[in-house]
């Protein structure tokens, strides 16, 4: 589904989900025409009834008069009952469908690659799957009743037909002009409709900055502008919500007179027809009786056609996220079989490599390393010469278009994406920790860890002293975005809980820029024996981490320029030797006397 | 909530007069509303007497003429009708929304002067829910909501009259129906709020797991847990379906209507009944008026379903965000009225402990220290060890728990918050920058900043070549949209944004302990400019900025373990030297 879906796709996509709840489906057909049956059948006991009442003949006994009122009665009652079931069967399809629809594209977005989520909006996905999806259930439940008033419009309209053509066509004629005017005014109301809600939307994203930018509003003292700003915009939207309800409520009145309308129509024809003897009263007065089954469908088809529509253009938004092969995570690109990537050795190697990630803005260009297994490497270089970048590929959250990458000896391309990921573990420069308890946080990656192994983990990171002096310890519940704790106890919590996974591979993003040099340095000592064995690959600007490693990779706008440890590097002319003098030394007590007597 | 204080407890009541209050600002539009609401639907029933007497024209052999008078009337009535009709309902729907619009305004103005400690404890995404869709609640319970019930109320009594004159038993009937439909109405009403708000709360845990997912899919993709995240939503997603499923189920059963359908029903047979037995004086006329009559009344009682919900639920979120319009603020604090001098700014903590919640640890605890005008001080420590507390509080954004912050002398409680604001500015740790543009974010404090003025201050903060190198310069958009700044960038801009204000006490809360080496030497060459201009506190990991402070506080386990001078802790205090002799060759320990 590359291209934009069609109508047809989209109707075979719900059928699908539909044909999942048949049974309900049918109950809900069954019922909507046995509510339709009961309520229109009714009617014609009550002509009958006044029709006998009205003639009066002698012959008339108790009896035959009391029999329609009997069944009107009875029909009534029992129409009520058919409807709550129609209700209770079609809430219930509606919740199992609206059910399957959310988890559906929910998973279907998560399998879209990082691509597809670095340019999307996290904000604009969520309402698709919350309020878009339960707007669909809405125009659901319309749905259905709408197709329950067509079918007593059809019935209705047969019924009086048989009864007399005339009058039937004569107030029939006349529903056209209001459908038409009704209908026009759709143009309108979307667009006034779609202004308002831009609005709408606008006021509550100005709502929810400020409310989380509230503490730097507070120390800028900026409630007042704050204020002033908002206010502007609430009242902006007042405005557009005004034009809005004018829209919405200038139906009501139009409908209310073309309402009238038709009855004056069916009253004049009516008592024409009366007169020339073509029409009996009670069959008369069961026209007015029936007027609102053939008057409200075509009311309620122009009122909530929109609605519909936006069920389409929801659906196909849904789609077009969920569905879409292009934007997919692919398992793999090339045709072998896949291989589970277990207990590897970690030897890594980049053949090669060149990467963009738009379209002729190179980020690596030609990146060619061996790491042999258990080695450690440090990646240096300035903001933007693509360390990240590099270990965003290994464990292929981006897939490369030039070069190869091997893990082990083998293409990365062919092994199964989940195994590969669980055994490389990334500890990435941006933390965040997900709403829910410490240990929750702890076991995304390894669900049957115990608590010891999570405790182990958050000593390696010197995390316990801080965890076990928090209420309830390890089910301590972390807020939001792990705002309750300060950056660099986030950055603790997010490292172990990657060492807990006990990955053959270890990416280290600028894993503990925000903990201080002491606290680091225990890190350091504990992760030490951890570390052993295990491939790493760290990402640092601290001098001693990068004195601890096997060999260094000097990056310098998405090129390598250079490889080799620290003595050979310095020795050589080149961007490490000028890093070194910018700023690794200033990391030396001599530097710091010397700046002191400057001073 | 609470279903049995629904309506009985007088304190329940004043979220509904808190929201009457505002439609009192609008006299002319409300009054209009009600008395033109009850004029319309009167107007609208005429259609149907009408209707009785040209059938009864028919029954008795008329002609078209007969009923002429009777059709004019009713093509007048229509104009009229039409037209009240329309005033009357969009000026229910502008004062709705000017009444929430209104409230919105009075929830944003009164979240702004809040405590961070109120802040703190609570949740965004709740307060924005408050904020979208109980204002929207509101606004449909009162347009059209409470105008139908309105309606409804009229049409009943008129049913009253119509039926008293045929026979005082039919009369008594509607009442008896009329309060059986009420009473059965509001307790259906009452039985179902609570599953609708349980449905409400299973709706916001999806939007949370959604949107915590999509937030977080890098950490999810990185751990395989895409799973763990798709178990997560399916199990939200079914506790919502079986609740809506509820909740729906019993709305269906809407039993207060089948009373009204058997009223309905009985009403048409027994007129009906009483023509053939001749009774009461009654005709065909009669039956057709009240045929006509009682039909109408099911219709419009059917629309008590949702209007009834509606109403209900507009009260519970009238309650739910006056009860944030009126929460007290735990941490609120009168403003004092002193004003901070600029020109002369010491800092003093005496004896000062602070915890954020009374259930958390104590974040400082008995810490004491003094800056003198224009000294830097630096605190250094391991995370959580209350580093961002201490200038938190110099900011005033907490009250101590305990002992007393002197400004330049002055418990800090005796100074004006505008001037505290002017004269201290921040560099905070977690940097937000606005979806803006360059040169906006810079002069967040003070829009008024010239030109001249954004220029001198990125200059000082070093991040006047990386702005000039971005595509539209100052103008360029931060954030979604723009360009996304490294971490260093974003502080060099925070910095900037800071020095504007040409503050007299500036806290830089400098959470990162290493960045690249370039945007390294720059941010220590920005930082090192600033200090001796002013009274400075800093909380950084940079050994070379600590070197030049005046003060340098230790700070472990929330308490202070170390204060002095650079030169004397690094050669005494084992806190110090341990904090950094793993990356730097430390001169000899000596004992004291």
């Amino acid at each position: 589904m590359a291209d934009k879906p069609t109508d047809k796709e989209l109707l075979i996509y719900l059928w699908n989900i539909v044909k999942l709840h048949l049974k309900e489906f049918y109950l809900v057909i069954i019922l909507l025409l046995l509510n339709v049956a009961f309520g229109t059948i009714a009617p014609l006991f009550f002509r009958k009834a006044l029709d006998l009442i009205q003639k009066n003949e002698t012959s008339t006994t108790l009896v035959i008069i009391l029999t329609p009122l009997i069944a009107y009665f009875l029909l009534m009652l029992i129409k009520w009952f058919w409807e709550v079931f129609q209700n209770v069967f079609k809430a219930k399809l509606n919740a199992q469908i609206t059910k399957d629809l959310r988890v559906k594209a929910f998973n279907g977005i998560l399998e879209n690659n990082l691509k597809f989520f670095d340019n999307s909006e996290s904000g604009f996905l969520t309402s698709g799957l919350t309020n878009d999806i339960n707007e669909m259930r809405e125009a659901g439940q319309r749905f259905v009743d709408l197709f329950t008033s067509l079918f007593r419009l059809i019935v209705t309209i047969g019924i009086l037909l048989y009864f007399s053509p005339k009058l039937t066509l004569a107030s029939v004629v006349f529903l056209p002009i209001f459908f038409i005017v009704v209908f026009s005014l759709r143009k309108f109301q979307r667009r006034v409709a779609k202004v308002w809600r831009k609005n709408f939307a606008t006021v509550n994203q100005r709502f929810s900055e400020t409310m989380r930018s509230i503490a730097i509003s507070k120390s800028f003292a900026r409630e007042e502008e704050n204020i002033k700003k908002f206010t502007n915009l609430n009242e902006e939207t007042y405005k557009s919500s005004i034009k809005r309800g004018f829209a919405i409520f200038i139906i009501g009145p139009i409908n209310d007179f073309f309402r009238h309308m038709l009855l004056i129509i069916i009253l004049f024809v009516g008592t024409i027809e009366t007169y020339n003897g073509n029409l009996d009263v009670a069959t008369f007065y069961l026209f007015i009786f029936l007027m609102d089954f053939y008057y409200y469908p075509l009311l309620s088809l122009a009122r909530n056609y929109s609605r519909f529509q936006s069920l389409f253009v929801n659906l196909e938004r849904l789609l077009n996220v969920s569905e879409n092969s292009e934007i997919k995570e692919i398992n793999t690109s090339i045709n072998e079989s896949l291989k589970i990537a277990e207990k590897l050795h970690g030897e890594v190697e980049f053949k090669n490599v060149n990467f963009s990630y738009v379209e002729d803005t190179p980020v690596l260009k030609n990146i060619s390393f061996h790491i042999k297994p258990g080695q450690r490497v440090a990646l240096v270089g300035h903001t933007g010469s693509g360390k990240s970048t590099i270990a965003a590929l290994i464990p292929r959250f981006y897939n490369i278009s030039d070069g190869k990458i091997l893990i082990d000896g083998v293409n990365i391309q062919n092994y199964e994406l989940n195994s590969l990921r669980s055994v490389i573990g990334l500890v990435s420069q941006r933390v965040l920790l997900f709403k829910g308890t410490i240990r929750e946080n702890m076991l995304i990656g390894s669900e049957n860890a115990s608590d010891e192994n999570i405790w182990n983990a958050l000593d390696a990171v010197q995390a316990r002293d801080f965890i076990e002096l928090l209420p309830n310890s390890l089910d301590f519940m972390v807020t939001e975005g792990g705002k309750n704790l300060s950056v660099g106890q986030r950055q603790m919590i997010s490292y172990a809980r990657v060492l807990l996974g006990k990955p053959d591979i270890i990416l280290l993003d600028e894993a503990t820029s925000a903990v201080d040099l002491y606290t680091e340095s225990k890190i350091q000592d504990s992760t030490e024996l951890l570390l052993k064995g295990r491939t790493s690959i760290v990402i640092a600007h601290r001098l001693t981490t990068i004195l601890k490693s096997d060999f260094i990779i000097v990056l310098e706008g998405g090129e390598i320029k250079q490889i080799g440890s620290h003595k050979e590097l310095l020795e050589q002319k080149g961007p490490y030797q000028d890093m070194y003098q910018l700023y690794f030394k200033t990391q030396s007590a001599k530097y710091l006397e010397k700046i002191k007597t400057a001073m | 909530m609470n279903e049995e204080n629904l309506f009985n407890n007088d304190q329940d009541m004043n979220s509904l007069k808190w929201v009457a209050r505002f439609h009192l600002r609008y006299p002319f539009k409300t009054f209009y509303v009600l008395i033109g609401g009850i004029i319309e639907i009167l107007l609208f029933l005429l259609p149907i007497s009408i209707t009785a007497n040209v059938i009864e024209i028919s029954i008795e052999g008329g002609r078209i003429a007969n009923a002429k008078g009777q059709l004019w009337l009713l093509l007048g009535l229509a104009f009229v009708q039409a037209g009240l009709y329309f005033s009357v309902s969009f000026l229910n729907e502008v004062l709705a929304h000017r009444v929430t619009t209104d409230i919105t305004q009075e929830l944003f103005e009164s979240l702004q002067y809040r405590s961070l400690t109120y802040h703190d404890s609570k949740d965004v995404g709740n307060i924005m829910a408050r904020a979208t869709g109980d204002t929207r609640t509101i606004n449909i319970a009162i347009s059209p909501a409470v105008r139908i019930i309105i309606n409804l109320t009229i049409v009943w009594i008129v049913a009253f009259i119509i039926t008293i004159r045929i026979h005082y038993i039919l009369a008594l009937i509607t009442v008896i129906v009329f309060i059986i439909f009420v009473i059965t109405t509001l307790i259906y009403s009452i039985n179902i709020l609570p599953l609708s708000a349980k449905s409400r709360e299973n709706f916001a845990e999806i939007s949370e797991v959604i949107s915590s997912s999509l937030t977080g899919i890098r950490e999810i993709k990185s751990f395989v847990a895409t799973p763990w995240s798709k178990k997560k939503l399916l199990k939200t997603a079914i506790k919502y379906q079986k609740n809506i499923i509820k909740e729906q189920t019993k709305s269906a059963w809407f039993y207060p209507i089948f009373v009204v359908t058997f009223y309905a029903a009985l009403m048409i047979v027994l007129s009906l009944y009483f023509v053939y037995k001749g009774l009461f004086g009654i005709g065909i006329k009669e039956v057709v008026l009240i045929a006509g009559f009682v039909s109408f009344l099911t219709g419009m009682s059917e629309e008590v379903q949702w209007t009834m919900w509606f109403l209900i639920r507009g009260k519970v979120s009238a309650d739910r965000i006056y009860d944030i319009v009126s929460e007290k603020d735990p941490a609120a604090f009168e403003d004092g009225d002193m004003e901070f001098e600029s020109n002369f700014a010491t800092i003093e903590f005496k004896n000062v402990s602070f915890r954020y919640k009374d259930d958390l640890p104590y974040a400082l605890k008995n810490i004491s220290f003094k800056v003198e005008d224009l000294q830097t001080i630096a605190i250094v420590g391991p995370p959580g060890s209350g580093k961002s507390t201490i200038t938190k509080l110099i900011q005033r954004l907490y009250l101590p728990t305990s002992g007393e912050i002197l400004l330049s002398g002055k418990p800090i409680s005796d100074y004006s918050n505008k001037s505290l604001r002017k004269n201290i500015t921040t560099v905070e740790q977690d940097i937000f920058l606005f979806n803006l543009s360059v040169k906006d974010n810079i002069r967040y404090g003070k829009p008024d900043a010239t030109d001249e003025e954004i220029t001198n201050v990125a200059k000082i903060a070093e991040a006047y070549d990386f702005i000039l190198e971005l595509p539209n310069k100052f103008e360029n958009l931060i954030g979604e949209g723009g360009v996304r700044l490294s971490g260093g960038q974003a502080q060099r801009l925070s910095i900037a944004r800071a020095l504007l204000l040409n503050p007299s006490i500036l806290l830089m809360d400098d959470g990162a302990s290493a960045l690249d080496a370039r945007t390294e030497v720059q941010i220590q060459k920005a930082i090192s400019e600033i200090l001796r201009t002013r009274t400075t506190v800093i909380t950084t990991h940079r050994l070379a900025i600590i070197a030049k402070a005046d003060l340098v506080i230790i700070l472990e386990n929330s308490e202070i373990v170390g204060l002095g001078s650079h030169e004397q802790l690094i050669r005494k205090n084992p806190y110090y030297r341990r904090l950094f002799e793993k990356h730097y060759e430390l001169p000899a320990l000596e004992g004291n």
